[in-house]
């Protein structure tokens, strides 16, 4: 809940955000627009006065400013009324920082970012800059640009993230356009990734910060990032399937080796260090077979480059291949796949995404309405979902492999690093419910893909290769060797991630927003994962940043979500349809897929690692509601519970702990070996069980956290429990005569997903890439609101929880001192959340246009042949609607009073918001402009 | 023959105490369908049973009078009827060992039934063929159907309680039994609300105006008193006919200040030339206060072609992955229901944001008219977007105004060629038009989108006789409403809602803008591709997902129940 209501204010605080620094007055006084005004005017001189000073309290740590412009124009998103707000446009090593007092007329991002402003973008996902001169020309610049003269009009910057940000040099003093022009340009399109800003910040965010850290990351888990062994070991002495069979090697620890591979990886335990030094280089891009995944049927998956073709050590290849047949004590064959011949190659991809750019970013409303009646045809021309779809094929075709225990699945890519990490990846999140968690995907995104060597910098086009003009040009790009080809196979997997969302929603944990969140992460130059191309690369550069600095220096890896988001935000990348069985999953998560030995089990719990499990944020949230907790559920109590009260008994253990029988009813959502380590242990094994419940209760902290937890798995029980009856009630189909009997089956969260790989199944991911087109949003639709919906069921099912809990303690201890838990408080109506939350925030005025879409359109275009027919009512209806209203042409329709009414106290900051824009200052505005 | 027939009656009658009276059926259809085209045929003991939406059934197939059942041999007594009425067309294929019969139904679904004789499959052929296109309206399954579960008092489509809402909007109308006994308009209901300034005696005059008598009257009242209404198209004819009484019709529904537009469904060329055929449109001269607009909509027969490759795409499992798309596209369905959300949506605009009335009629006035009306309330009224109000809102504006269902859902998809002109899925384009809402809005429908799937089905084959007519009056002379059971009684009966409530639903009491860009338009997946969508295909997974939340939904229900009891008891004790 608590989370739910900072959201509320985080809103209204985002509304104002751009830059809060100006006094603590302004802050406070957000809520009343006339005061906001005042301040704005008061401030536009102190800009003048100092940019520099102004701008100084938001750098990050390292981050200098390099140019900057006064009184620029800021427009808004896709407006073709050009309405924008005038500020200070910054340029930094970072981003481009825009840097206003008026409150933005319309918002672009409601997340909290703590790294970026919602107007600024980061200098790595500056795309193509383009320039207007005042005599109207359009021109492109490249890197290379070095005449750049004075009279720059516009500024227009398209994004890598499809964004596009318009800037006005208008009000400007001469010269000012081109300085920052110069600055961006000079600045966007670094050469080696030691130049990168996430050498600066780190290096100073180590000197200056020490240890604030918030233990609010919503992975209490901290993420393994497989640079040390005690990572791997965990990985592969945990599964039974694999134990004694392979083993982690250090051949390549110092990366003399190999180049591309990580310096620990995993290979059948029969093959010397010695022998593997020697066979390393017959293999193409100096690759090993390395392990990837074990099935609990001893069937593995491997990811290998191509053996050199001119290699004429053919056995060296056979060998190996023998010996990974021999870790599986079935002696089955391996099959091969060859990943250049089943996926599309990575040209094909680049210019895929380069066209679905295209068309994901309209310059104005007309050319997007004007998509109509060709979409299905440009999104087939696109090929992308094609692409995707091959993508899941192929993963489904090694997943029905290896889940019927056909043989070991070796993959095979000339460089094998992109398809490879992409099609592994996708394997295991199908086959391996553990890997559908957030922290299970995050490990495994950062085994594969970073620690894999995927090579995000030449990939992803984050340095800038001067002798190819490849970043600009894709079509015509001659960089076809794969080595330094640009293509976005990441995103690709991601799309892949979205579609078994969308088709398999109650069992994965991510959401869209998680997802997009990792896509924007490989843009923000803060983090060390994105920005190398392999392991070595990040090794060399780490140790002459070591060599220059005295203190060591420590890195930023994006799992680390505290570094960009606070807590509340962090809350948006659980799925709430998986959120009640998270607790289930944490506690999978850290036991043996098989049940395993108990002694790792009993080590697992007993570390410091699980026990800031308890700590989930349900968790803290019941613990800051109810401050006594040792007291037990009564019988008579439970009866309230119905249908459960015969199943469901509740005990006490002389240490508080609570045991929930839960033997004799069958859960149908939950992993029961996770379980069973976790709370029934004392029923099966009782000396391990007994042992966790004595550690835990060590602390009356702890002791409070686990009773909580019991609670709420209790209450998650109950719904599994329910869920039969559920179903049996809810079976009954209206049968006309010709409908016939479905099967309603719920399958358990262990199976192997199925999804469905063809074109026709798959969903074009709006909210990736058509975020930031301010008109395809559609106000209280589209699936975000739906999540948040369903994210508020799941709040409401724990604080009655926690509720009854504290009626009950209060009853059972006849104590009516104890303060009642804070009353629930209701969260942003949903019916304002945008289709596009938390991107494209709600701006109730292009709400009116963006929705009306067509409509709006319709009128507006036959307005210039009004005269041909009169078939075209609107010129009249805009007519009339600008005659009453006094407003200038185009301009939506505001919001009619029941619908301000409607949106009720909820949204008075949006309303009020509203109304600023609506009267003072965008008048000024546009009357300035 | 007869003893054959008495055979498997008795066996009939044995197996399957419901659904319907076999005997009773089968000896109606006995004494009106002459022996010899109904075929010697009535069971055939082995036989197997596929079909797109079933697991293979292997067992006995039996035909009766409104059905065809398959009794499954495997023991699990699993029995599969498929209604004759859902027939659209036969395929036959006869080999020497074995015959198959490809039933394609109305519900674009298929069936193919596998028996050894030849014989036996040439008779069931041709019995279905026939029992598949009886017209007799008697003869009608539904007439036959008695509802086994209890059935709710729906109620719906209630002059009084239409009469009521208005009147707390505005006291300018009054019901009216002008049309008793169908008298002037044979499409229109019996009791209407019309304008109190006018007498019965101009309502009179303006019908005779009107194609087909469709006067102009009142479909919905906003909250700010502007109101929608409904017509056919003024007769006019070549010698520029005109009515005072018309016009004075209208005119008083807007004041004396406002202004308001009438949208033609229909371009204004093809407007024009209607009136050598006796119609034509209003003119500006004659309706100054009345601004025209055109907005092409297109008539049932396009919308039957459209519908046509729509279905050939979506089940076409062969279909190359490359082509699959611009297919879909050049089927051109999306556009149609672009078009008619576009004129919903400015209609709607009209009302809420112009403050104008709005008056809307195609040719005829049930066809594209009714489309606009209806989703211009769902737009605007957050009433019609609960489960209730939705049924009314279809009764209401479809079925008690005329929107003719025999003709156009006589045929559907599998038989081009043989449908006639009348054919259209104007129904279908509406429902389709309400799921593109529900699937841009998910949290603002009280129901979710399996009733609107249920409702398609049920418009070309049920036992409920709720689209049996074209018409009232024709539903009137068959006694179709105190004959045959409700659809609505049967949705709104209570074992049966719960199951088609959202349950993510969060009422909100404005608008919603539905968006009309193609990227917003998705293919009915639950209706066209059942198995291809991603929101449809893993049906499973997808109930699993709605069941989920219902048990979410219920969770949070039963707590709350307990914290209210532990309230008490804590209040209690405090005292």
């Amino acid at each position: 809940m608590s989370m739910r209501r900072t959201f509320k204010l985080k809103v209204n605080q985002v509304l104002h955000r751009p830059q809060h620094h100006n006094s603590a007055a302004a802050a406070s006084d957000h809520d009343n627009p006339l005061k906001d005004i005042k301040l704005a005017g008061a401030y536009e001189h102190v800009y003048q006065l100092s940019p520099s000073s102004e701008v100084d309290g938001l750098l990050l740590p390292g981050e200098i400013t390099v140019g900057h412009a006064k009184e620029v124009i800021s427009y808004v998103l896709h407006d073709e009324n050009r309405r924008g707000t005038s500020g200070l446009l910054v340029c930094t090593n970072f981003r481009l920082m825009f840097v206003t007092d008026k409150p933005p007329y319309c918002n672009l991002i409601a997340v909290d970012n703590k790294l970026i402003g919602p107007q600024d973008v980061t200098l790595s996902n500056i795309e193509t800059i383009y320039i207007e001169k005042q005599n109207g020309k359009r021109k492109k610049l490249y890197p290379t640009s070095r005449n750049i003269k004075d009279g720059i009009q516009k500024l227009e910057i398209h994004c890598k993230d499809f964004r596009i940000l318009t800037y006005s040099f208008k009000l400007s003093v001469l010269g000012e356009g081109k300085n920052i022009v110069r600055a961006i340009l000079h600045h966007s399109y670094p050469q080696d990734s030691s130049l990168s800003f996430a050498m600066e910040y780190i290096s100073k965010k180590a000197s200056k910060e020490t240890s604030t850290k918030e233990a609010s990351n919503i992975s209490s888990k901290v993420v393994s990032l497989y640079r040390k062994v005690d990572d791997w070991e965990k990985l592969i002495m945990t599964s039974q399937a694999m134990k004694g069979r392979w083993r982690i090697t250090s051949i390549n620890e110092t990366f003399s080796l190999s180049a591309t591979m990580p310096g620990l990886f995993v290979v059948p335990s029969s093959l010397s260090d010695a022998f593997l030094k020697d066979a390393i280089h017959q293999y193409n891009n100096n690759r090993l077979p390395i392990w990837c995944y074990t099935h609990p049927n001893k069937c593995s998956l491997l990811r290998s480059s191509n053996f050199r073709e001119e290699s004429v050590q053919f056995q060296v290849d056979q060998k190996i291949r023998q010996e990974i047949t021999k870790c599986d004590p079935s002696g089955r064959k391996i099959r091969m796949m060859d990943l250049n011949k089943m996926c599309p190659t990575l040209q094909q991809v680049q210019m895929s995404f380069h066209k679905l750019k295209t068309s994901c970013m309209p310059a104005n409303e007309d050319e997007y309405m004007e998509s109509d009646g060709k979409w299905y045809s440009t999104l087939q021309t696109i090929k992308w979902l094609q692409f995707v779809s091959c993508c899941l094929e192929v993963a489904r075709t090694c997943v029905d492999h290896i889940d019927s225990g056909l043989g070991t699945v070796l993959l095979i890519e000339t460089l094998g690093v992109d398809w490879t990490a992409c099609i592994s990846c996708l394997v295991q999140v199908l086959i391996d419910p553990t890997k559908r968690t957030i922290d299970g995907l995050s490990e495994l995104i950062q085994r594969e893909w970073i620690i894999g060597c995927h090579p995000f910098t030449t990939r992803l086009g984050i340095l800038h290769q001067p002798k190819k003009s490849s970043k600009f040009q894709p079509e015509s790009s001659t960089s076809d060797h794969p080595e330094v080809c640009k293509s976005p196979i990441f995103m690709v997997f991601l799309d892949c991630l979205y579609q078994i969302l969308t088709q398999e929603s109650t069992k994965v944990e991510y959401t869209s927003f998680f997802l997009t969140s990792l896509a924007d992460g490989t843009r923000l130059p803060v983090f060390d994962t994105f920005i190398f191309n392999n392991e070595r690369e990040r090794n060399r550069t780490l140790q002459q940043l070591n060599q220059q600095r005295t203190t060591d220096i420590e890195t930023i890896s994006i799992w680390d979500w505290d570094v960009q988001y606070p807590h509340h935000v962090q809350q948006l990348f659980i799925n709430p349809l998986y959120r009640c069985k998270r607790f289930h999953h944490l506690v999978a998560t850290t036991t043996p897929p098989l049940g395993g030995n108990s002694i790792a089990t009993n080590d697992d719990v007993t570390s410091p690692n699980t026990l800031d499990l308890t700590t989930t944020p349900k968790v803290e949230k019941l613990k800051s509601s109810k401050k006594s907790s040792t007291h037990h559920r009564s019988a008579s109590d439970s009866t309230c519970l119905d249908t459960t009260t015969s199943s469901m008994t509740s005990s006490s253990t002389p240490h508080g702990h609570k045991r929930i029988n839960s033997n004799s009813y069958e859960v149908p959502y939950q992993p029961p070996q996770g379980r069973s380590v976790f709370y029934c242990a004392g029923d099966e094994r009782p000396d391990s069980g007994r042992s966790v419940a004595n550690s835990r209760s060590s602390s009356t902290d702890n002791m409070a956290a686990e009773d909580d937890e019991a609670v709420v798995i209790g209450l998650v029980d109950q719904v599994n429990s329910r869920a039969p009856q559920v179903a049996e009630r809810l079976r009954f189909v209206p049968n006309s005569a010709n409908n016939n009997n479905d099967v309603i089956g719920c399958r358990d969260d262990d199976d192997v997903m199925q999804v469905k790989t063809g074109v026709q199944y798959l969903r074009f991911w709006k909210f990736a890439y058509l975020r930031w087109v301010s008109f395809s949003q559609l106000i209280g639709g589209g699936e975000s609101p739906q999540v948040e919906q369903e994210n508020k069921m799941a709040d409401e099912i724990v604080q009655l929880a926690s509720k009854i809990e504290h009626l009950e303690a209060q009853l059972c201890n006849g104590d009516t001192s104890v303060t009642s838990p804070p009353p629930r408080v209701d969260d942003v109506t949903v019916q304002f959340v945008s289709s596009y939350f938390p991107y494209l925030a709600i701006s109730n005025k292009s709400a009116n246009k963006s929705t009306l879409g067509r409509v709006y359109n319709f009128s507006r275009k036959k307005e210039g042949k009004s005269t041909t027919s009169a078939s075209a009512p609107s010129p009249k209806i805009h007519h009339h609607h600008h005659h009453t209203e006094g407003k200038p042409p185009h301009r939506p329709a505001p919001l009619s009073p029941a619908q301000v009414a409607a949106s009720s106290h909820h949204m008075v900051a949006l309303s009020e918001q509203q109304q600023t824009s609506e009267g003072g200052t965008y008048n000024r505005l546009s009357s300035g402009v | 023959m007869w003893a054959m027939f008495k055979q498997s009656l008795d066996e009939l009658t044995s197996t399957t105490p419901k659904k319907e009276d076999p005997v009773k059926a089968q000896l109606l259809l006995m004494q009106l369908v002459s022996a010899e085209t109904l075929g010697t045929t009535p069971k055939v003991e082995e036989a197997f049973l596929e079909g797109s939406c079933i697991s293979k059934m292997i067992g006995s197939a039996c035909l009766t009078g409104h059905h065809l059942i398959l009794y499954s041999h495997s023991g699990d007594n699993a029995e599969h009827w498929i209604l004759h009425k859902n027939v659209d067309a036969i395929d036959r294929r006869f080999g020497n060992d074995k015959c198959q019969i490809t039933l394609k139904c109305k519900d674009f679904e298929t069936y193919c039934l596998t028996v050894l004789s030849q014989e036996d499959a040439t008779n069931i052929a041709n019995s279905i063929e026939v029992l598949s296109s009886l017209d007799n309206i008697n003869l009608q399954y539904p007439f036959f159907y008695k509802a086994t579960n209890s059935l709710s008092e729906s109620n719906l489509g209630s002059i009084e309680e239409d009469f009521l809402m208005i009147s707390n909007v505005s006291d300018q109308w009054r019901i009216s039994e002008v049309n008793n006994n169908f008298q002037i308009c044979p499409t229109y209901p019996q009791r209407i609300i019309v304008p109190k300034s006018i007498s019965d005696q101009m309502i009179f005059k303006s019908s005779e105006f009107r194609n087909l008598g469709r006067f102009p009257i009142l479909s919905y009242c906003h909250h700010n008193g502007r109101v929608v209404m409904r017509c056919s198209q003024p007769q006019i004819g070549t010698n520029n006919r005109r009515c005072k009484e018309d016009e004075k019709l209208i005119n008083v529904v807007l004041g004396s200040h406002h202004r308001g537009y009438i949208m033609d469904t229909r371009t204004q060329q093809i407007a024009l030339q209607a009136r050598s055929k006796g119609g034509g449109t209003e003119t500006e001269f004659n309706y100054p206060q009345w601004k025209k607009i055109h907005h092409n909509l297109s008539r049932p027969s396009a919308l039957y072609d459209s519908i046509c490759k729509l279905v050939e795409v979506s089940r076409d499992k062969g279909c190359a992955v490359d082509k699959w798309r611009s297919r879909l596209e050049s089927s051109n369905w999306l556009h149609h229901v672009k078009e008619v959300l576009t004129a919903s949506c400015l209609v709607s605009q009209c009302l809420d944001k112009e403050g104008a009335s709005v008056l809307i009629h195609c040719a005829d006035g049930f066809d594209s008219t009714l489309q606009i009306t209806s989703l211009t309330q769902i737009i605007l009224n957050p009433e019609c977007r609960t489960l209730r109000g939705f049924l009314n809102l279809v009764e209401k504006e479809w079925i008690l105004y005329g929107h003719p269902f025999r003709e156009r859902c006589a045929r559907s998809v599998y038989s081009v060629g043989k449908a006639s002109r009348d054919e259209g899925p104007t129904f279908l384009l509406f429902l389709d038009c309400v799921h593109q809402l529900q699937h841009q809005y998910p949290l603002s429908f009280e129901f979710d989108g399996s009733l609107l799937c249920q409702i398609a089905r049920h418009t070309y084959a049920s036992q409920f006789g709720t689209f049996l007519c074209n018409n009232e009056l024709e539903r009137f002379t068959s006694r179709v409403r105190s004959k045959t059971t409700s659809l609505w009684s049967h949705l709104l009966s209570d074992d049966v809602f719960p199951s088609y409530l959202n349950p993510v639903y969060q009422p909100r009491s404005d608008t919603i803008w539905p968006s009309v860009a193609p990227q917003s338009l998705m293919l009915w997946g639950e209706l066209f591709t059942p198995f291809v969508d991603p929101s449809a295909v893993t049906r499973r997974c997808l109930r699993s997902n709605k069941l989920y939340l219902h048990e979410l939904r219920s969770t949070i229900n039963e707590l709350s129940k307990e914290v209210s009891q532990l309230e008490e008891q804590e209040e209690k004790l405090k005292t």
